[in-house]
């Protein structure tokens, strides 16, 4: 069996156009990442580097636990500038002994790198309290309604939130553009569009098809080998762009350090139930892209199993992948759960968690996608596998 | 030449190019069909005021103009003071009730324009920035064609399938080698496909093209060519003389090309890799990775290739920046392509076409194979899962039972069978509170845990059985820009248990595209942020803007249409019947169903609420008495002829308070019940089967009394 799926590894995805193509991608979203990063980070745009020498002497020292003194420190340190600045007295002249350039956008500079995080981090703990606070007062009210599920909910909820803080104060840019970055994905699909397209059909368009089912190990035992096979792409192309992602981003920003802490500590991810570190949801977030990106991979096979010839699986597998990214642009509410993509640009799944009402028991509808991707891969093997075994 | 129509029959007919030709022109129709949003929505909902003003406007703008839309203006405003004070003068016996109507019907023509002046006034306004290159038309035609930067994906693929099977089809059946062996191969075959590639996408193009503008002139109409191209939103920062239509015309030459070379670039991959599945992958990435990943977008301009052309419209934009945050530099999101940048890219994209077709003609060669055969069967199957789709998306159950009343006098509070729903002011915030009418406990109808962080809206509506609120959540992608809101949703509250379920939510972000962040466009949903009120009927949304307007919104599929513009004041809905008054303050039924409209002359109300039989309202024509009548105007009664702060009805009675600090209470054939004493209050909340009236006053505390 290992020996078969190594053959039909070789015969669809070990091929010189494959390695070509995968170097080429690696190379563009180097490209595309380092843009990204220029984009993302607040000292691109400043044509002066005292910025980034400023900050990363501030950073030194502010890097790290919160500690009361390091809050008292920069708040000295800012409020008089803010008063200052407040008081339109500033100057718009270079000024000695200032970080930056002058007291002005000293006083920016620490407004957007340093104070709006710190001020953030430590309004949090209020935050989460108010959130346990308000779903406690939920449960009681709720079960004198005899409400279970929102009861339930509301204790799940008040649970996440118990004891929230945040106490590390670190630079997440870093994360936050790797989290918010899809370009990579494209890439991926375009990969698996070109590699499984194929699978299905080499044999059917060289007339092989019949003379392949009169072997031994032509039926059942191929058949297996081929989906295997594009399993195994299909996760080393994801896990080896997910890879490049992180190490460049990291290479990028130069700073990662903030990989332990809570996935809360982002703003765009405030409300999210989950109580990891952002290196765990990142992780999260490529096996679900894994998840996602396998399902559509099924789709392009399902296609070239039932296709004559190449040329027409391809461009029903493109119009296909147009019209499933059509259909997800639309925001459709229901469809959203039954679109792989939704497991593709898993995060959006975590930024707003909802909840259905299962017996009365509050199930979370980022499952969904999973269960139907679960559907989709069970019917559609079921599918091929007749058709296999039939032709 | 024989041979070369037969080999054009091949592809046309054997191939079924032109099968696919026809596909792909309906199709793309249809897509163009379903996505054309008008650009300026509001000219299209006052086409007959915005048309009235711009008739005389048009054109560039002169002093002329200016002194036209002053006086305009001028004459709205003695227009609506002569509105405001016409019925008192008919209550004080200056005019006759007969005159005073004709002039009523002569302002009101004035007026029903209003609204169209005022969208005019706006792109004068904006007009004004530049008063040489801008000129005021109807944009709407001109801006579906030419104010787009998007790739059209459709037209993509098709010249991708026709490159294909023109150069492909010989190529895999190894053919092609027999082709080049034989007299005619050496050159002339390759030729004259290249030729059939450039001619079929070149057709497909303008074809596209032509229908589009076809489709348009029908929709909106296209005027006034030759003026700038800065008249369009758009194109606004341009810098150069160049008139709308040759704009059009350079942008149309500009697609006409990008299609060409894109047909003979991925002929030159076919014959290069001769591999279908590399070729179309290999260019298709080329395509969209360069189109998605490119920022600044003038570089995708710059590049050698077909993107640029394909978009076209960037070859006549202007440049755009951001100014940072905290740093005040201009980041560049666009540069203006100069003329000679221009020349260059056209001299480098035909130096490239050369070059390719020369290439294409040196590698090449003929013969046939079969082709996509779309089996009856799976035709079937197609059209069941459409068949299913489409039934799963349309059956919509209409819900006729429900008779609730809404007043938008009193939206502020509602009442259920077990509960009362108001507004509590309290902490300098408003509430939505719910209260028990038996046990008289109190509790806030918002339960979710995280509403700090989100921002209720100030409206609300219950009916029977549930209760609805709207909330909106900021988008936090970026840390280093202004955050914008990202979404609204409608909340359904069950009163049985107080379980929510999210009904409906839409993005209002200014702008939307999809997921990549391309094909950009104008949110039309950003308008839900001045929602004034709204309420929800079988299973549709009803909304109505702080400008009167009033849109019906479906659930199942978002679909929204405008259904007609009210003064804003009063806004009433019973049994899929609304009752506005319009911008001469007459009371119009309107009938959801059929959208026919009801004039009553008679009543000429500022502000009025209804219950089953009767209408109570301000009187225009009677110093704004408390009036009460029925639908038909018949049996009206005065029910106080002084000023009235505020009123509300239940079934019998009708509870106002004038002046004083007395609640006064009188049944709707105007006998007087009893006066009670409120002191001062801002508001009272009176509900139809409970025996109380609750008071609020100016502090936000509340006090109940009997009725």
């Amino acid at each position: 069996m290992r020996q078969l799926v190594y053959y039909e590894s070789r015969k669809h995805f070990l091929t010189k156009p494959m390695f070509a193509m995968v170097l080429i991608f690696f190379i563009v979203n180097a490209i595309k990442i380092a843009s990204v990063s220029r984009e993302q980070s607040p000292f691109s745009m400043l044509s002066e580097s005292y910025f980034r020498e400023a900050y990363d002497k501030l950073y030194e020292i502010y890097k790290g636990e919160l500690t009361d003194k390091k809050l008292e420190d920069i708040r000295t340190l800012y409020e008089p500038l803010r008063e200052k600045v407040a008081d339109n007295t500033y100057s718009t002249e270079a000024e000695e002994g200032c970080m930056t350039y002058n007291s002005f956008s000293d006083c920016l500079f620490l407004e957007w790198c340093f104070i709006r995080d710190i001020e953030y981090e430590t309004e949090y703990e209020n935050y989460a309290n108010h959130v346990v606070q308000n779903a406690v007062s939920n449960i009681s009210f709720f079960k004198n309604k005899h409400n279970l599920y929102e009861a339930r909910l509301n204790y799940r909820i008040a649970k996440a939130f118990y004891k929230r803080k945040l106490t590390g104060f670190y630079n997440t840019d870093g994360f936050r553009a790797l989290l918010y970055y899809d370009f990579s994905t494209i890439i991926i699909l375009l990969l698996c569009l070109y590699g499984c397209s194929s699978v299905f059909i080499k044999e059917e368009e060289t007339e092989m098809h019949l003379l392949l089912k009169t072997s031994v190990k032509g039926r059942e035992a191929s058949f297996t080998a081929k989906i295997v096979s594009c399993m195994i792409f299909v996760f080393f192309i994801c896990i080896l762009f997910s890879a490049e992602d992180y190490i460049l981003f990291l290479v990028n920003f130069g700073d990662m350090a903030a990989f332990s802490e809570p996935l809360y500590m982002l703003e765009g991810f405030k409300d999210t139930l989950l109580n990891i570190n952002l290196i765990s949801f990142y992780i999260l977030c490529v096996v679900s892209r894994l998840v996602g990106i396998y399902v559509m991979a099924f789709i392009f096979m399902i296609i070239s199993l039932f296709g004559k010839n190449i040329l027409s699986v391809l461009v029903v597998n493109i119009i296909s992948v147009a019209g499933i990214i059509g259909i997800y642009s639309i925001n459709s509410n229901g469809l959203k759960y039954v679109n792989p993509l939704s497991l593709v640009f898993g995060r959006k799944l975590f930024i707003k968690q909802e909840f259905i009402s299962f017996f009365n028991y509050p199930v979370c509808s980022s499952l969904l996608p999973y269960i139907f991707s679960g559907i989709i891969l069970i019917v559609g093997a079921a599918i091929m596998s007749r058709r296999w075994n039939r032709g | 030449m024989d041979i070369n129509r037969y080999e054009l029959r091949k592809l046309l007919l054997h191939h079924k190019l032109l099968h696919l030709m026809i596909g792909f022109q309906i199709i793309a129709f249809i897509l163009f069909v379903l996505n054309d949003k008008p650009a300026n929505a509001d000219i299209e909902n006052n086409l007959e005021g915005y048309t009235y003003y711009i008739n005389q406007t048009e054109g560039e703008i002169t002093e002329k103009t200016s002194g036209f839309f002053d006086n305009t203006s001028q004459n709205y405003v003695e227009m609506e003071s002569e509105f405001q004070t016409i019925y008192q003068k008919v209550s004080r016996g200056e005019i006759t009730i007969d005159k005073c109507r004709e002039r009523i019907e002569e302002l009101n023509l004035c007026l029903e324009r209003k609204k169209g002046f005022l969208v005019l006034y706006e792109q004068y306004v904006e007009a004004k920035e530049n008063i040489t290159n801008r000129y005021l038309l109807n944009t709407n035609a001109w801006d579906a064609l030419l104010s787009k930067e998007s790739l059209d994906v459709p037209l993509v693929i098709f010249t991708m399938i026709i490159a294909c099977v023109c150069f492909g089809v010989e190529i895999y059946s190894e053919m092609d080698i027999l082709l080049r062996s034989s007299q005619r191969g050496e050159r002339k075959l390759g030729l004259f496909k290249l030729f059939v590639v450039i001619m079929l996408s070149v057709i497909s193009v303008v074809l596209e093209h032509l229908i589009r503008i076809a489709f348009l002139q029908v929709k909106y109409g296209f005027t006034h060519g030759e003026y700038p191209l800065q008249s369009l939103n758009f194109f606004k920062e341009y810098t150069g003389a160049v008139s709308l239509f040759e704009a059009g015309l350079g942008i149309f030459f500009w697609k006409v090309l990008g299609c060409t070379m894109w047909g003979i670039i991925i002929s030159a991959f076919m014959v290069l890799f001769r591999k279908y599945s590399f070729t179309m992958i290999a260019s298709i990435a080329g395509l969209i990775l360069t189109y998605i990943g490119i920022s600044p977008a003038h570089i995708k301009y710059c590049l050698p290739g077909p993107l640029g052309a394909l978009l076209g419209t960037g070859f006549y934009k202007g440049s755009s920046y951001n100014v940072s945050e905290y740093s005040g530099e201009k980041i560049y999101t666009f540069i203006q392509l100069s003329g000679k940048i221009k020349a260059i890219i056209l001299g480098i994209d035909i130096l490239f076409i050369l070059m390719l077709s020369i290439y294409v003609i040196y590698k090449y060669s003929n013969c046939w194979s079969p082709i996509i055969h779309l089996k009856k069967k799976t035709v079937s199957c197609i059209a069941v899962f459409l068949l299913g789709v489409s039934t799963m998306t349309g059956c919509a159950r209409e819900d006729k039972t429900n008779a609730s009343i809404f007043n938008f006098a009193n939206s502020e509070n509602y009442e259920t069978e077990k509960y009362l729903l108001y507004d509590e002011f309290k902490n300098l915030e408003t509430y939505v509170m719910v209260r028990d009418k038996n046990t008289g406990e109190t509790t806030e109808l918002v339960k979710d845990p995280y509403r700090e962080n989100k921002e209720i809206v100030n409206a609300f509506y219950a009916d029977r059985q549930y209760a609805y609120y709207l909330e909106m959540t900021k988008d936090k992608e970026g840390k280093y820009m202004v955050n914008e809101y990202d979404e609204i949703s409608l909340v359904r509250v069950c009163l049985e248990d107080f379980s929510s379920k999210k009904l409906f939510s839409c993005s209002i972000k200014t702008t939307t595209g999809d997921i990549f962040g391309i094909n950009k466009h104008k949110n039309e949903n950003y308008d839900l942020l001045g929602l004034s009120s709204f309420f929800v009927h079988a299973n549709t949304f009803y909304f109505m803007t702080i400008d009167g307007e009033v849109y019906a919104v479906n659930l199942m599929t978002g679909n929204r249409e405008l259904l007609f513009t009210c003064d804003g004041i009063s806004l009433s809905f019973c049994n899929g019947v609304f009752y506005y008054t319009d911008t001469v303050s007459q009371l119009v039924e309107y009938k959801v169903r059929t959208g026919e409209c009801i004039v009553h002359e008679d009543i000429i109300a500022d502000g009025f609420i209804i219950n089953e039989n009767h209408v109570v309202y301000k009187d225009r024509t009677n110093s704004n008495a408390l009036t009460c009548t029925d639908f038909n105007g018949e049996n009206k009664v005065v029910i106080c002829s002084e000023q009235v702060c505020f009123y509300a009805a239940d079934k019998t009675h009708i509870y106002y308070m004038d002046t004083g600090e007395v609640l006064h209470k009188i049944d709707f054939t105007g006998k007087a019940g009893k006066d009670i004493k409120a002191g001062l209050a801002s508001g009272i909340y009176v509900f139809d089967n409970y025996d109380k009236i609750i008071i609020c006053d100016y502090d936000g505390g509340m006090t109940e009394m009997d009725k």
